[in-house]
């Protein structure tokens, strides 16, 4: 190798190093940010699981632009109430490169236009999450939304879309008086989040609409009962004829207009079950 | 230009070494210590660090998981029903799509109420029971991705 030859080679090496380090201190710089992203998605949701919206969603906007292409992030920093900002949803879901991260991003895009009483409009097929917005635009239709029965190999919902269904379809069942239904939902939601805010009621509604629990638990269950406690006992009243005896005699204001069973059925006995 | 290849292919051993220590060594170096008063999973000492390792779960795995901020907010539960199985409680006994869990695992009722549900456990989480149900799936609902810390490693 000649001098010409050995200089040619170490400009060339020279310059392959200099691109190197662009390429190395590009991956650098993008890595940081994404860490900051996970770093700030997760207090993000920290912030969100101790009920503060606003502060949860400042961190997501600031993750979401450390991180556009990312799902979670953008998730956490939509406002449900703005639809252009719904809108910017879907094509983030067509750019995302993971499957699970595609089926949130359309979820919550179907979830957030129904709550703003727009047609959900995405594509689910084959999730549990398009039978649930399916069922959840039957109830507000005022049509049946039938059983909610899971298809075989059908995907797994996503967490808000299932809690929204069974808060919709819960309401819808208790105004058309449906017990087993409401029931059902209320359970479901009890089993989900033990102890949300309105657990009390949901327990309140599982206990007071069960056959095995005597009057005098369900009336312990209804006391527990914290925020709406007067508007809570008189929609219950309203749902279960049965007991509306036993609540008068305790809440008579919540009962009022309403018509009391002459024949109360005989307490049943609380097989097992234990306050 | 031997040694030029040379130096290249070490340059890239090392990199991919650091690539595959970058992308794997935090899931085995993932510890945690269990509680002083945890008694609800027999095999877990307190205030003993298990190595945990990473997703898949499968139903009967130990997982852990954070409720709260501080490291005494650490708990551990077995895995009962995975995304899209449907728990619910009826007789007093949990069951997951059917089949009751008491057959492999003590079950001890739900708050005098039995028959709730059913409900079928959303993408990313976990129902997870443990002995006392004081920090398991009971009292706190479906375990979710962002508290899951991971699976206790055998």
């Amino acid at each position: 190798m000649n001098t010409d030859q050995r200089n040619t080679l170490g400009v060339s090496m020279l310059v392959a190093g200099l691109v190197l380090t662009l390429v190395a201190a590009s991956i650098s710089w993008s890595a940081v940010q994404t860490w900051l992203a996970v770093s700030e998605t997760g207090e993000a949701s920290d912030q969100l699981r101790r009920g503060r919206v606003a502060d949860a969603r400042r961190l997501a906007t600031k993750a979401a632009s450390r991180a556009p292409e990312a799902a979670a992030p953008a998730l956490l920093a939509l406002d449900p109430t703005d639809n252009d900002a719904i809108d910017r949803l879907v094509p983030l879901a067509l750019r995302a490169d993971r499957h699970a991260d595609r089926q949130a991003v359309l979820a919550t895009v179907g979830l957030a236009r129904m709550a703003l009483g727009k047609s959900a409009d995405v594509e689910l097929p084959g999730t549990a999450d398009l039978r649930l917005i399916g069922a959840m635009a039957a109830a507000r239709a005022g049509r049946d939304p039938g059983k909610l029965k899971a298809a075989e190999n059908e995907e797994p919902p996503h967490l808000s879309v299932l809690r929204a269904a069974h808060i919709m379809l819960m309401r819808s069942a208790w105004e058309a008086g449906r017990v087993s239904e409401t029931r059902m939902h209320a359970g479901a939601l009890l089993l989900l989040r033990p102890k949300a805010p309105e657990a009390a009621l949901l327990y309140a509604v599982v206990g007071v609409s069960s056959p095995v629990l005597g009057d005098a638990e369900a009336m312990q269950l209804l006391e527990g009962i914290r925020e709406g406690k007067d508007d809570a006992i008189r929609a219950i009243a309203a749902l279960l004829p049965q007991r509306r005896a036993a609540i008068a005699a305790k809440w008579p204001k919540a009962v009022e207009g309403m018509e009391i069973p002459a024949s109360v059925a005989p307490e049943p006995k609380p097989s097992g079950a234990k306050p | 230009m031997i040694w030029a290849l040379r130096t290249l292919l070490w340059f890239s051993v090392l990199a991919v070494a650091l690539v595959a220590t970058a992308r794997w060594l935090p899931a085995y170096l993932h510890r945690v210590q269990v509680p002083p008063d945890f008694e609800d999973i027999g095999g877990l000492v307190p205030m003993t660090g298990v190595w945990l390792t990473a997703a898949p779960y499968l139903v009967g795995d130990v997982v852990a998981y954070r409720i709260g901020d501080g490291p005494e907010d650490v708990s551990f539960g077995f895995v009962a029903a995975l995304p899209g199985n449907q728990v619910r409680i009826t007789g007093g006994d949990l069951l997951v799509d059917g089949n009751e869990v008491s057959n492999w695992h003590p079950f001890g009722g739900y708050r005098g109420i039995h028959d709730v549900g059913p409900l079928t456990i959303p993408a990313n989480h976990l129902y997870v029971i443990s002995k006392q149900h004081s920090h398991d799936s009971l009292s706190q609902g479906a375990i979710g991705p962002d508290v899951i810390l991971g699976k206790v490693r055998e």
